[in-house]
């Protein structure tokens, strides 16, 4: 539990990240109607993967940035060896990438349907699907962000 | 007691080091002593056990827990001195009143910046929050690598204190300075060599 709430803490104490995936995908959906067209008949259908695949590119952007600094101060070490199991340590990191980078998003997506001319009921059905397939994103994404941390200049978008 | 038999690293085309043997019985020190790049943080960490690439064994008789301080410690920049070793504590499932950590904190001279995040802090007082773990935790054997740098001359006195009462009541200390530390001058010497 202690993890959990260390990792909330930290968020809530530098917000900048949770806002800069946020930032990143309201500007990204603005941008479609502006880039494509503004006509609601072609926009609507495009809209559940727009947001969809925003969702993965922010999640993943955020992915590295939640391992990064515990693995340059040596919190990382520390949890490797305390007595809690690795899977809950990926677990609450899994979690706590999802409250900062997931859950912004869900809260979004009705603007974000808006903005793409979703009707309300695909709205519903667009939230209700992040909230079932968004946090096996953020699984995965602290998967590939555990697997390429210790690897220098890379990061889980583009391993090298 | 912690025994290391014939134990050898092969790491990027060459021995870091070969044929390591060692025994460290209850009360005693170990330095570990080389040059840099001689291997010793990586021995630290086969140690303590994060680095498993290694032929030979490492025996620890009974299951005494050990305790890890290397270059980096684990001090977080967003929380404050007392999170951050209440944190670290929790990690041994290790959970005591707020009076005790500050004690522990005052007693590495950290008073006055309880209520700062550590970003505020200077290196060598971000060290101290880590070392004050050591008055804290239940573990018998610490590792520690280069814990003495960066501190400052009361700052390595109270650590090397702590130390020795720690070896006192049966603790093994095995640590790593380049800066020769008095206290410790008697301590048994494991040499690694660049190169070998």
């Amino acid at each position: 539990m202690m993890l959990l709430i260390r990792e909330l803490k930290i968020m809530l104490r530098s917000p900048a990240g949770a806002i800069q995936s946020l930032m990143f995908a309201v500007l990204v959906i603005a941008l479609f109607p502006l880039a494509i067209t503004p006509d609601p008949d072609q926009l609507e259908p495009l809209g559940i993967g727009l947001i969809w695949v925003v969702t993965l590119l922010s999640c993943l952007l955020a992915a590295d940035k939640s391992l990064a600094s515990d693995y340059a101060d040596g919190s990382l070490e520390q949890m490797v060896l305390s007595d809690y199991p690795l899977w809950w340590v990926c677990l609450v990191k899994s979690m706590a990438h999802w409250v900062s980078c997931a859950l912004p998003l869900l809260l979004m997506a009705p603007i974000l349907g808006g903005m793409l001319a979703m009707p309300l009921d695909r709205i519903v059905w667009l939230m209700a699907s992040l909230i079932l397939g968004s946090p096996i994103l953020s699984l995965f994404c602290i998967l590939g962000a555990m697997l390429t941390v210790g690897l220098n200049q890379s990061s889980a978008c583009c391993p090298s | 007691m912690l025994q290391i038999e014939s134990l050898s690293c092969f790491r990027q085309d060459r021995y870091l080091f070969k044929d390591l043997n060692a025994k460290v019985l209850p009360g005693q020190a170990l330095q570990i002593v080389g040059e840099n790049g001689a291997g010793k943080t990586t021995l630290f960490k086969i140690l303590a056990g994060l680095f498993e690439e290694y032929d030979g064994r490492v025996i620890i008789a009974d299951a005494v827990g050990s305790l890890y301080l290397g270059h980096r410690y684990g001090v977080n920049d967003q929380l404050t001195p007392v999170e951050n070793l209440k944190f670290l504590l929790s990690l041994n499932e290790i959970q005591l009143a707020p009076g005790l950590l500050t004690a522990a904190l005052a007693r590495f001279q950290l008073s006055a910046e309880f209520d700062q995040p550590c970003a505020a802090l200077s290196e060598g007082q971000k060290k101290r929050v880590a070392l004050a773990r050591l008055l804290l935790t239940s573990a018998r054997i610490w590792l520690l690598d280069e814990a003495f740098s960066a501190l400052d001359a009361p700052g390595r006195a109270v650590l090397s204190e702590v130390c020795q009462a720690h070896l006192a009541s049966g603790g093994i200390l095995i640590f790593s300075s380049h800066q020769g530390i008095p206290e410790f001058a008697a301590a048994a010497q494991l040499r690694l060599e660049v190169g070998s």
